[in-house]
């Protein structure tokens, strides 16, 4: 019930915030703080948009596409991969949607429109150290940026993520085969995903409920586990990778409330075929709860719904940006007793934050831990937003 | 030292020559500043207003005469993944409730780019997602918001190409400079999609601009585009465009020069009349043991004194007079090439540095000869003003010899073949130096001439004006010539523009046959031809022509493309000068032929059966020449073209105007009346009557010569304070004189009378000698500076106004000259200047 997941809400008014913010000159501040982003939320202006107020069937691959009738929307890709002899990468591909008006303009234009998009791109260079990352903004027209369900295409420019019509989903409605194209002068990358699981549909059947507030929830789907083969290019060098992505679609119109000062997110592939996702919405009063959620994947795929009081996650260190001096949590002890499960959840490099017109923390990580006492290991992603 | 307080104490004791001085070279100099500020205010306007869009852009994409398909610019992005590029919808409209003011539309894409340029800087006022959720979301910079009387947000009507539509002011812009401010003062900016709506561009952009810093990207990019496209560096569009302005701006500048060197007579003529004025004193200094040297110094140094102080107040005047003329300036841009909001002199120091150096440079080589004659005094006591005169008149026939070595020089810049047009300049300037040799030999003719006439007419004091002139020729020959040079300019000047007005007129009368001419406000969509197709179906309407004028855009610059479907009958109205229509018409019609008007096959350099290169929609392509026709319309020139050749090469629809020829026997007011409250009603087109669109363009004409006028005007000022100057300074001297005459029997009426002849007749003597160089300056201006200029052929219309006026001017300044020192002199009792004897 509630197991919503509330960083949809925050990255909507974000993306809508960075829009303006990229318009902007950054000038030698850089990017806007946070905080203030966070504080944009509570006044974007949603009416006349469609709300998530009820659990509706996913009909794919139709809903794989746009909702243009719902203000926000993001397709996100993450994933951990490495090449024969060991050498480990991370990557991010994210295209968010923002509607600025419930109504398309009536105009003869072509440029005209509602939509805008944002996208961004993220490499980790675990051995190496390093970590890229690049943002881009376009309108949802004149083919310049966009959804389509069928085939399934996402693109802003030559940044793309698209249906490999030429491989079979073997019976799987809401799998999806992808090829993805992006990057900038100093890293891209060009991938080959297959889907090996079906879409799990998060909270109450894809309705991630996010408060008490009716309609303050998203519909919210994954593909948790996508084999991943292709080339990453890191200056004039390739490297061919293998692994494992995560695929995560959510549509709503909904805003973050007050209270609440931001968001910790976890997208974990552990072995023996299960995935774990969990957020905690962090409340800026340390005597109220935290907003707690999320779903454990066994290995035939089967959903186990995770709510507030069946998990805990612990703040083992934290590391402070040298670029922006913001501190963020940089190891966590997950506990889910239900399951049995303990885990440990470590970066793979610390410097994994996106200093961008918007500023987060979002990386490649690994985990340890044991499941029903036998030892487990995995790895994926944890998303960081609000930190000072 | 001593000499320095001699030199100081004589221009105190002459106030009135020194004063005059100064106002001359002061105003020669102001009008050098003036123009020169005016020149760079309007190519500093030009830069910024290109920088405020294309900022960092060093290349552009344009297309042809519709612009580029906007899907060219999808495909670079998201097929090519060309990124440093942003996209660019230019327009016009009008405001209908701010006087139905002109502005420009530019149309941007915020997502493309943010920090490229002012324009894309100066939406960071407006979010983008404003600029997409509110509908017609606009911005205006603060100064304009605030001159429309607009607050925030307000709605602000437009009228354009795409029709009428309410826009929203929802921000304003902070300019970060005045000139960026001016650059902004008539600029609408909107949404990339909003601007395409309104000026009527949809799916298409004016330009891509791009930085592309390495040559291989500029090799990609070429190598990406459609051949009816081309990528043009920004610094060769630039100039291409401002190479346009070039020929006005030198013409200005050397009418400004003209001034000046009028200016620099003054100075001469004061230095010459103060050296000889103290003969006696020099060489009372001389045998005091003082050098030629010091005395050369003493000399220069008085000058110098002058033309500093003449130089000061010019910079001051000259800004003052830069403001009056750059709203004339900007006019004549706007008219005849190109959309430029002037409304700020930028005070450059380099055009004041310029002005002071031509100020005190002119004042030095003005001061040399005097300087010289002072350092050359015998170091005798005997002081004979007589021996003066003598030594005057006989180096009249000397200069006159000399006369010779400047005249060949004029003719051979003039007349050699291919000269430039500053070699024009320099040929006239040589040539009024020539004259300026000449006139001492040609003012003592003319008095030789009228003296029997003179006598006959007022006995005793006739005569003894006549030979007051040659008796003073030391001291009136450089005043004479330098009116003369000031009157020949306004009388040559004057008779060119009638030359070229006339040559205009009648060119209108036989071009504009049609009866009502009907033309779109804006250049896109044009006219709508269902509309075209009602009004031919008109009762009494015999045949109807359109046209289509366009830009193409080029590496090379800009060609004016003029294209219509006129029928064998209407094409006789073009005036050929190479070729002719029987012809031209078959292979104009059908053969993918043009004609180039008179400047573009001077410019060019193209004749009849040369080619020309165009740009069409399936790449470059060459086009016969089939005859060069007569146009005054652009001086750059214009490539007319048959609407089916043009169709056949270019997807562009578009129709700007039509002609409408009516029966014989329909009244066309009436008809333009039926016209307008009917088919053309609700319409955004303009009707003209053939009378009133020769009206416009004999308007645009004159408002194009207005600076030329002001110029003409302050250089016959300056002229006429010189010989105010000089005369009075002459007359006073001979206060001896006068009062020897008064005390036998003078009476002050006589004398008032003899002094007021003599400056009369000096005002006639260089009036008479204006009228020939004004006639050579005027067959000078037309047959080489202009061809030079603009390639134009003008008729000479001599009409006898401008010598008339020339000779008045210079006689009205002679008789005003000599009143003051007559008044002076009648009124001295004769004992007062006799006392010392």
């Amino acid at each position: 019930m509630n197991s919503a997941k509330p960083s949809l809400q925050c990255w909507a008014a974000l993306a809508a915030t960075v829009l303006v913010i990229a318009c902007a000159d950054p000038g030698p501040g850089g990017a806007q703080p946070a905080q203030s982003v966070v504080g944009t939320l509570s006044s974007v202006d949603t009416r006349g948009f469609r709300k998530a107020l009820v659990p509706v069937a996913f009909a794919f691959p139709r809903d794989h596409g746009a909702h243009p009738a719902f203000k926000t929307e993001w397709w996100y890709l993450t994933g951990n991969l490495s090449t024969a002899d060991g050498r480990r990468f991370g990557y991010q591909l994210t295209l968010f949607r923002v509607a600025v008006t419930p109504e398309p303009p009536a105009s003869a234009s072509a440029w005209a429109t509602n939509q805008t998009y944002m996208a961004h791109f993220a490499v980790t260079d675990v051995d190496g150290e390093a970590f890229y990352h690049d943002e881009r903004f376009a309108r949802g027209a004149l083919g310049l940026a966009g959804v389509s369900a069928t085939p399934f295409r996402a693109w802003l420019e030559d940044w793309r993520v698209s249906e490999d019509t030429g491989s079979a989903t073997r019976g799987c409605d809401s799998c999806l085969n992808l090829r993805i194209a992006a990057g900038n002068d100093e890293a891209t990358i060009a991938l080959v995903l297959t889907s090996t699981k079906p879409a799990v549909r998060h909270g109450d059947n894809g309705l991630s409920q996010k408060s008490a507030t009716p309609g303050n929830a998203s519909y919210y789907y994954s593909l948790t586990r996508l084999a991943t083969e292709g080339t990453i290019q890191i200056g004039t060098q390739t490297h061919a990778v293998t692994g494992h992505s995560w695929f995560d679609h959510e549509w709503s119109t909904s805003a973050l409330e007050d209270d609440q000062a931001g968001w910790d997110w976890f997208s974990l592939q552990l072995s023996g075929h299960t995935e774990l996702m969990l957020f905690r919405l962090r409340a800026r009063d340390p005597e109220v709860a935290d907003f707690v959620s999320g779903s454990f994947v066994a290995s035939d795929g089967r959903v186990s719904r995770l709510h507030p009081g069946d998990f805990t996650i612990e703040v083992l260190d934290s590391w402070t940006s040298a670029a922006t001096g913001v501190a963020y949590p940089a190891q966590w002890r997950v506990r889910i007793p239900q399951h049995g499960l303990v885990l440990e959840v470590t970066p793979r490099i610390q410097r994994q934050e996106l200093n961008a017109a918007f500023r987060y923390w979002e990386g490649a990580v690994s985990a340890t831990g044991r499941h029903r006492a036998r030892p487990i290991s995995g790895e994926g992603y944890v998303e960081l937003t609000g930190y000072q | 030292m001593i000499l320095a307080r001699i030199s100081m104490r004589n221009l105190i004791r002459h106030p009135w020559q020194s004063v005059l001085s100064i106002v001359g070279i002061a105003l020669g100099v102001a009008v050098v500043i003036a123009i020169d500020l005016t020149n760079d205010s309007a190519r500093r306007a030009f830069k910024l207003s290109n920088q405020m869009v294309a900022g960092q852009a060093t290349h552009h994409i344009i297309g042809g005469p519709t612009g580029l398909n906007e899907i060219l610019y999808r495909d670079l992005r998201v097929d090519h993944g060309i990124r440093d590029m942003w996209p660019v919808v230019e327009g016009r409209v009008r405001l209908p409730d701010h006087g139905d003011q002109r502005f420009s539309v530019i149309g941007v894409d915020p997502f493309a780019q943010t920090t490229h340029s002012a324009i894309y800087r100066s939406t960071r006022d407006l979010s983008p997602t404003e600029l997409l959720s509110v509908r017609n979301a606009a911005l205006l910079a603060q100064d304009t918001a605030r001159r429309l009387g607009l607050s925030v947000p307000s709605e602000l009507r437009v009228r354009g190409a795409g029709g009428r539509h309410r826009l929203r002011v929802t921000a304003t812009v902070q300019s970060d400079s005045a000139l960026e401010g001016q650059a902004l003062r008539t600029v609408v900016i909107t949404d990339i999609s909003t601007a395409q709506v309104i000026t009527g561009n949809v799916g298409r952009l004016t330009r891509i601009d791009l930085e592309l810093t390495d040559p291989t990207a500029v090799a990609r990019v070429r190598g990406l585009l459609p051949p009816d496209t081309e990528l043009a560096s920004s610094a060769s569009r630039g100039n291409a465009l401002q190479q346009m302005t070039r020929a006005f701006e030198v013409n200005l500048t050397a009418l400004s020069l003209l001034a000046l060197v009028v200016g620099m007579f003054l100075i001469y003529n004061t230095m010459t009349v103060s050296v000889l004025q103290r003969h006696a004193q020099i060489a009372t200094l001389r045998t005091l043991g003082v050098g030629n040297r010091e005395l050369f110094t003493s000399v220069t140094g008085e000058a110098l004194t002058l033309g500093v102080l003449g130089v000061l107040a010019g910079i001051g005047l000259g800004i003052a007079l830069s403001h009056q003329l750059l709203a004339l300036v900007a006019q004549t841009i706007n008219d005849l090439y190109f959309r430029l909001e002037i409304t700020q002199v930028s005070i450059s120091a380099l055009s004041l540095a310029k002005g002071i150096a031509l100020g005190i440079g002119a004042t030095v080589v003005a001061a040399l000869a005097p300087a010289l004659e002072a350092s050359r005094v015998p170091p005798q006591i005997t002081y004979t003003r007589s021996g003066q005169e003598t030594a005057a008149r006989s180096s009249v026939g000397r200069l006159a010899r000399f006369a010779i070595v400047p005249c060949t020089v004029a003719a051979a810049l003039l007349l050699l073949p291919g000269g430039s047009l500053f070699a024009g300049f320099a040929g006239l300037f040589f040539a009024i130096f020539g004259f300026a040799l000449l006139a001492p030999a040609l003012l003592l003719l003319i008095v030789r001439l009228t003296h029997p006439w003179l006598s006959r007419a007022l006995g005793l004091v006739g005569r003894m004006a006549g030979r007051g002139v040659t008796e003073s020729l030391s001291r009136t020959r450089v005043t004479v010539a330098a009116l003369a040079i000031a009157v020949s300019a306004t009388v040559g000047v004057g008779i060119m523009i009638t030359s070229f007005r006339t040559t205009v007129e009648h060119w209108l009368v036989n071009y504009l046959r049609a009866d009502l001419y009907v033309s779109a406000a804006g250049s896109a969509t044009g006219v709508d031809p269902n509309l075209i197709r009602r009004v031919s179906q008109l009762p009494g309407v015999k045949s109807i022509t359109t046209a289509r004028w366009t830009k193409l855009d080029g590496a090379g610059g800009r060609t004016q493309l003029f294209v219509l479907d006129a029928q064998a009958k209407a094409f006789e109205n073009f005036q050929f000068k190479h070729g002719n229509a029987a012809s031209a018409w078959p292979r104009f019609k059908a053969g993918d032929a043009v004609i180039v008007s008179e400047p573009y096959a001077y410019h060019h350099r193209r004749g009849v059966r040369d080619r020309v290169v165009l740009r069409t929609d399936s790449g470059a392509r060459e086009f016969e020449v089939a005859g060069v026709f007569y146009d005054y319309g652009s001086d750059r020139g214009v490539v007319a073209m048959h609407r089916d050749t043009y169709r056949r090469h270019w997807a562009d629809p578009a129709i700007s105007s039509f002609a409408v020829y009516l029966d014989a026997d329909i009244d066309v007011d009436r008809f333009a009346a039926t016209l307008q409250d009917g088919v053309l009603k609700d319409s955004e087109l303009t009707l003209r009557s053939n009378r009133q669109l020769r009206a416009l363009s004999m308007e645009i004409f004159d408002r194009t010569f207005a600076v030329t006028n002001v110029l003409r005007v302050l250089t016959v000022v300056i002229a006429v304070i010189g010989i105010f100057s000089a005369l009075m300074s002459i007359q006073l001297e001979r206060g001896r004189e006068f009062a020897v005459l008064r005390a036998n029997g003078f009476t002050p009426r006589q004398l008032w009378a003899l002094v007021t002849t003599e400056t009369g007749l000096l005002g006639f003597a260089a009036g008479v000698l204006a009228l020939p160089l004004g006639l050579f300056l005027a067959l000078a201006l037309i047959f080489i500076i202009n061809r030079r200029s603009f390639g134009w052929t003008m008729q000479v219309w001599l009409t006898p106004e401008h010598f008339v006026l020339g000779v008045t001017l210079a006689v009205a300044a002679g008789l005003l000259a000599g009143l003051y020192p007559a008044l002076r002199l009648a009124r001295t009792p004769p004992s007062f200047a006799l006392r010392h004897e």
